[in-house]
């Protein structure tokens, strides 16, 4: 009892917990969150709030928006969602003693780990059970039982227009507190009644205030995406209470460790034992794709060159980043070969569905200057998505409208984003350029206009991916990053031929040749078209033709290994030795 | 702490926060009718009304319209709108940009007033200065529009939706409620919505993908129905109701489309193929001998005349497409139409010539007298081309009327008339470009059109913050009776009736 004066076990293990899920989610989630706040849209209006009021399930809604906005700042998710456990766990803690259940804080916050397990897009359900633990506290504090009924009543009502499917939760919550507590036939009837109420509830605003489809008016439509089924695992963390409780319940009686010094050795070493497992092991998939997608909406594509050069590439859309960053920040022609390289899959997605993949498709469409595809993309990623909102990419929609001069068009995702207090500084900075001379004097809009198409045609980039970008090149020869990617195409697929008609071009403008190109035009005057006159004509430097040069002598003698160590980032190392990619 | 202070701690808390709940209402009601002091100190006279969105200056409106609301857009700490009617008394309204009309005072204003003006004086406050901007009026018209307003919800956008729905929009409030909405239908598309002369209880529409088929509703009765033939390129596609209810023609497309690379542009809708046919709502047959089916033409956007004798239809010589998509142009034209047997009779008469321009969408006023259509530079789908605009023939004498106050240098396309042929609701993009907005407008007895205005929403600031566009604004006389769950059972019980091809 000596520890006691300190700090309480229970309190203890519960400051753990919650500095393990912030642990958890900051090592191995952070960027999943912060990529996910995107599709996350906060508005300070007043018509929001109330169309948010407008469906049931709404104010929770409303708060997890709310709250979202902490996503993009450091540490944001992980302190909101640690917080949030935290508050669960405590909460459930003080509610099984209310039951009667004389459980430790350990038991308590073992359904919370199924969070961990189950990462969810959203912190909705979070904050959804988080109202329903609180209500369950402020229930099962009222002593009278006929104001505890009437509490329960307003509850359930209240729970399910703010925050369903908490009516659901809170009926079991309500149901197994009244039958744990007492054994009692009236307290049996007011839990059935509970559960009664709760299922009825939806089908009755259905009938009254709401039009809705029956998922809807039972789960909300915040949960997950309406669109698709509804994920086990909602049902697997909201049960898991209730069952917690019904289980601790049925062994109340049972001490498995007597002495309180072992209690507390137990209790936190398996803690500590279960946190660490789940952080080194609970790892997010896509976390490179998340990181990258996370520096590109802030510009940090110098960020995205580092982490590949010391992490390599691991999947198609951190490798589409990672082809824009070098694009960005002018190297891509001479990384473009230090990295695997997919094809045409490594530049832009192929007719993209998917939220990262819209996202993608809308940088590359900018950054090559096809700013009508840019704006698409943008567009469809807006609507596609869950709630109909992504300031980001109405960022995008913004800048777009104001490169073709649509100014109302413009104004109208301003007055939107201003809307929000994340991104109502950027909007606000961006309404003197509504009008047309102080937009045209902006030099990135001058510089996006000037490689505006010129020629329509109705290909669309990510499908049609070379000829699109023919097109841009032949209308604007200047167009760096489009003739870039249309180089980077053509020698990731080894079509050399087609190479060469756009080097003669080059030539004809009297541009320098970055190496990549020396290296290609040393291969094809070697493999292709043996021609020392016409490959003197092209400004290929000594040291580029001497290197070509050793590697000839030594490509077939030296061992593979020590040759891709001195050549492995030269273009004839990729033509010689690495399989050309399908095309799509 | 033992636990009978943790409850007490918990009863103080509950307590305490009905009591701040109970107090903030309280203030509410106390103090949110409390006005300014007034426009007491005016400094600044403006010899020009301000400028309002809506745009309400100079408009006619219908007596039995929702309440005006407006926003003045200019920076101000507070505003007075002051109305005056020649009938009815004087009413002030504050508020900080907004006026919001009281429901009973908008009444007793427009009710008094019919067939005169309102006066509108506004004034705003910006520090302790009062500006006062010259008044503006709105005409009242005494002739009523129909009841309700019933339009499709779409984000503009090229190929991908995702929330879509039909809502019917009472125009006489703000009250809107869903006729029918698609994530109550597995999330398909749900399009073409059209009503028989206006009546309510006579629609149809499709939908496509999950739960796919065309819908009629007659009699409180939902018919499923799928409208794809051996005799025709597809199902039916864009419909208009014969006045009888007998017969429905709609057009059979193929649709294509794609999107323009160029910033002049953004996305092209054309038909590889198209008809014109009639279907039998009775028999529930399509009527090759009321049909229009070639191969050497394309035809599309059907509608009848009032009195049921006329087809009206657009149509252009085939071409190859997509490469001509920018060189095919519809004629306006028509042919006789026998309800009794079912036919339609040759020739063709052309109304309007497809000489530099394309034309499309006829509608007809429902007293038999004017042909309004759209006119845009090609094609037949004009959404997105900003030239197109609102064309209308006197049918007396085929002459044209001078449509230049309802159009905008946006895009004015798809059109719709009140049953007293008094009023058109038309789509317009005139306030951003990009999403379609209704607009409501007069068309007096000569076919001159007044100003025309926006639909009025309770909370003006509705339409910056909406990311839906106003698709197929079709007026109705009444609300339409069966409930968005009934269609939803037809939709995913009832399996497809097809039709035949006769």
């Amino acid at each position: 009892m000596k520890y006691g004066r300190f700090v309480n076990n229970n309190t203890l293990i519960l400051f753990l917990f919650i500095v393990g899920s912030f642990l958890f989610v900051e090592l191995n989630f952070r960027y999943w969150y912060r990529f996910l706040e995107q599709y996350m849209m906060f508005q300070t209006t007043g018509s929001y709030f109330q169309d948010r009021l407008a469906e049931p399930g709404g104010l929770n809604e409303y708060v997890t928006e709310f709250f979202s906005l902490a996503f993009i700042r450091p540490y944001g998710a992980s302190v909101v969602i640690a917080l949030l456990l935290g508050l669960i766990s405590g909460c459930f803690f003080l509610y099984l003693k209310a039951c009667g259940v004389q459980a430790s804080m350990l038991a308590a916050i073992l359904p919370s780990f199924l969070i961990w397990i189950y990462p969810q897009e959203s912190i909705a359900l979070l904050v959804m059970l988080a109202f329903v633990q609180v209500l369950a506290c402020v229930y099962t504090s009222v002593e009278r039982d006929w104001a505890r009924y009437l509490l329960g009543f307003l509850f359930l009502g209240a729970s399910y227009f703010f925050a369903a499917p908490a009516n659901l939760l809170l009926a079991l919550w309500i149901a197994v507190y009244e039958c744990l507590v007492k054994e009692d036939k009236t307290r049996f009837g007011v839990a059935l009644i509970a559960i009664a109420w709760a299922g009825l509830l939806p089908l009755i605003a259905m009938r009254t205030v709401y039009i809705l489809p029956m998922r809807e008016a039972f789960f909300s439509k915040h949960l997950c995406h309406p669109e698709y089924p509804i994920s086990v695992s909602l049902g697997y963390i909201a049960l898991a209470y209730p069952l917690t409780a019904f289980g601790l319940y049925c062994v109340r009686n049972r001490v498995f460790i007597r002495r309180e010094s072992w209690k507390r050795i137990v209790s936190c070493a398996f803690l500590l034992i279960v946190m660490v497992a789940g952080i080194l092991y609970k790892k997010d998939p896509m976390e490179q794709a998340y990181r990258y997608d996370y520096h590109a909406r802030r510009g940090e594509w110098q960020e995205i060159v580092s982490h590949a050069r010391t992490h390599s590439v691991r999947d198609m859309d951190a490798l589409i980043y990672l082809n824009l960053a070098l694009s960005k920040t002018g190297r891509f022609t001479s990384d473009l070969m230090r990295f695997p390289q997919i094809g045409e899959g490594g530049f832009i997605p192929h007719d993209p569905k998917s939220r990262m993949g819209l996202i993608e498709a809308s940088e590359v469409a900018w950054q090559v200057g096809q700013v009508n595809a840019a704006q698409r993309f943008a567009f469809v990623g807006v609507l596609s998505s869950q709630r109909c909102v992504q300031p980001r990419l109405m960022k995008r929609l913004v800048e777009t409208y104001l490169v073709t001069g649509e100014y109302r068009a413009a104004e109208k995702y301003i007055k939107i984003l201003e809307s929000n207090p994340h991104y109502r500084d950027w909007a606000t900075a961006q309404r003197p350029l509504l009008d047309s001379v102080a937009c045209a004097s902006v030099d990135w809009i001058a510089a996006k206009r000037a490689m505006l198409p010129i020629t329509d045609n109705p290909l669309d980039l990510t499908k049609a991916f070379p000829n699109a970008l023919a097109f841009l090149i032949d209308d604007h020869a200047d167009n760096r990053p489009a003739f870039e990617y249309g180089m980077g195409y053509l020698l990731v697929y080894k079509d050399l031929m087609a190479f060469m008609h756009y080097m003669e071009r080059m030539k004809e403008r009297g541009e320098a040749f970055p190496v990549l190109y020396q290296e290609a035009i040393c291969l094809f005057f070697s493999a292709v078209q043996k021609d020392p006159e016409a490959f003197r004509s092209f400004p290929v430097s000594p040291e580029v033709r001497n290197r070509f040069l050793r590697f000839m002598k030594v490509a077939r003698s030296m061992p593979p290994a020590a040759l891709r160590q001195q050549f492995g980032d030269t273009y004839y190392y990729y033509a010689q030795f690495i399989p050309t990619p399908k095309r799509q | 702490m033992d636990n009978t202070k943790k409850r007490k701690i918990v009863r103080n808390f509950v307590i305490g926060y009905l009591m701040i709940q109970a107090l903030a209402i309280a203030v509410y009601l106390g103090f949110g009718p409390l006005h300014p002091e007034g426009v007491t100190n005016v400094t600044n006279e403006c010899t020009s009304p301000p400028p309002i969105f809506p745009d309400y200056k100079g408009t006619t409106i219908p007596y039995n319209i929702a309440p005006l609301n407006f926003r003045i857009n200019v920076p101000a700490d507070e505003c007075y709108a002051r109305i005056e009617g020649s009938e009815s008394g004087i009413l002030e309204y504050y508020g900080t940009s907004t006026i919001r009309f009281k429901r009973k005072d908008w009444v007793r204003l427009t009710r008094a007033n019919r067939g005169k003006a309102f006066r509108v004086t506004i004034a705003t406050k910006m520090g302790d200065e009062w500006t006062r901007w010259a008044p503006f009026s709105i005409y009242i018209s005494d002739q009523p529009i129909d009841s309700h307003l019933v339009y499709r919800l779409i984000e503009p956008g090229y190929e991908k939706w995702h929330i879509v729905g039909i809502y019917q929009r009472n125009l006489e409030s703000f009250d809107e409620q869903p006729i029918i909405r698609n994530d109550m239908t597995g999330y398909n598309c749900i399009n073409c919505h059209s009503f028989c002369m206006g009546d309510p209880g006579q629609m149809l529409f499709h939908m496509r993908a999950a739960n796919g088929g065309t819908y009629i509703v007659q009699d409180m009765k939902i018919s499923k129905l799928s409208t794809k033939t051996d005799g025709t390129i597809s199902n039916m596609t864009y419909p208009f109701w014969h006045p009888s209810g007998r017969y429905i023609t709609t057009s059979v497309n193929d649709i294509k489309q794609f999107f323009h690379s160029v910033k002049e542009k953004k996305m092209e809708v054309f038909d590889l193929e198209s008809d014109v046919v009639v279907y039998d709502v009775k028999n529930k047959e399509i009527l090759s001998k009321a049909s229009l089916i070639t191969k050497e033409a394309f035809e599309t956007f059907p509608a009848f005349s009032p009195d049921g004798k006329w087809l009206y239809f657009c149509t252009a010589p085939a071409r190859k497409m997509p490469d001509n998509y920018d060189k095919v142009r519809y004629n306006l034209c028509r042919v006789a139409f026998d309800p009794d047997r079912g036919e339609v009779g040759l020739p063709i008469d052309t109304l309007v010539h497809a000489d530099s321009l394309s034309y499309t969408f006829p509608r007809i006023s429902p007293d038999g007298r004017f042909l309004m259509y759209t006119e845009t530079a090609y094609g037949q789908f004009p959404v997105w081309h900003p030239d197109a605009e609102i064309r209308m023939m006197d049918l007396k004498d085929r002459t044209a009327v001078d449509m230049s106050v309802l159009n905008s240098p946006d895009t004015d396309s798809y059109h719709s008339w009140s049953s007293n042929s008094d009023w058109i609701v038309f789509s317009s993009r005139r306030d951003n470009g990009l999403y379609t907005l209704p607009y409501i407008c007069h068309i007096g007895e000569d076919g001159k059109p007044s100003k025309p205005f926006l639909l009025p929403q309770e909370d003006p600031d509705k339409y910056d913050y909406q990311l839906y566009s106003y698709n197929i604004p079709e007026l109705a006389k009444g609300k339409v009776g069966i409930s968005p769950y009934e269609i939803q059972q037809a939709a995913t019980k009832n399996k497809p009736e097809q039709v035949r091809f006769k």
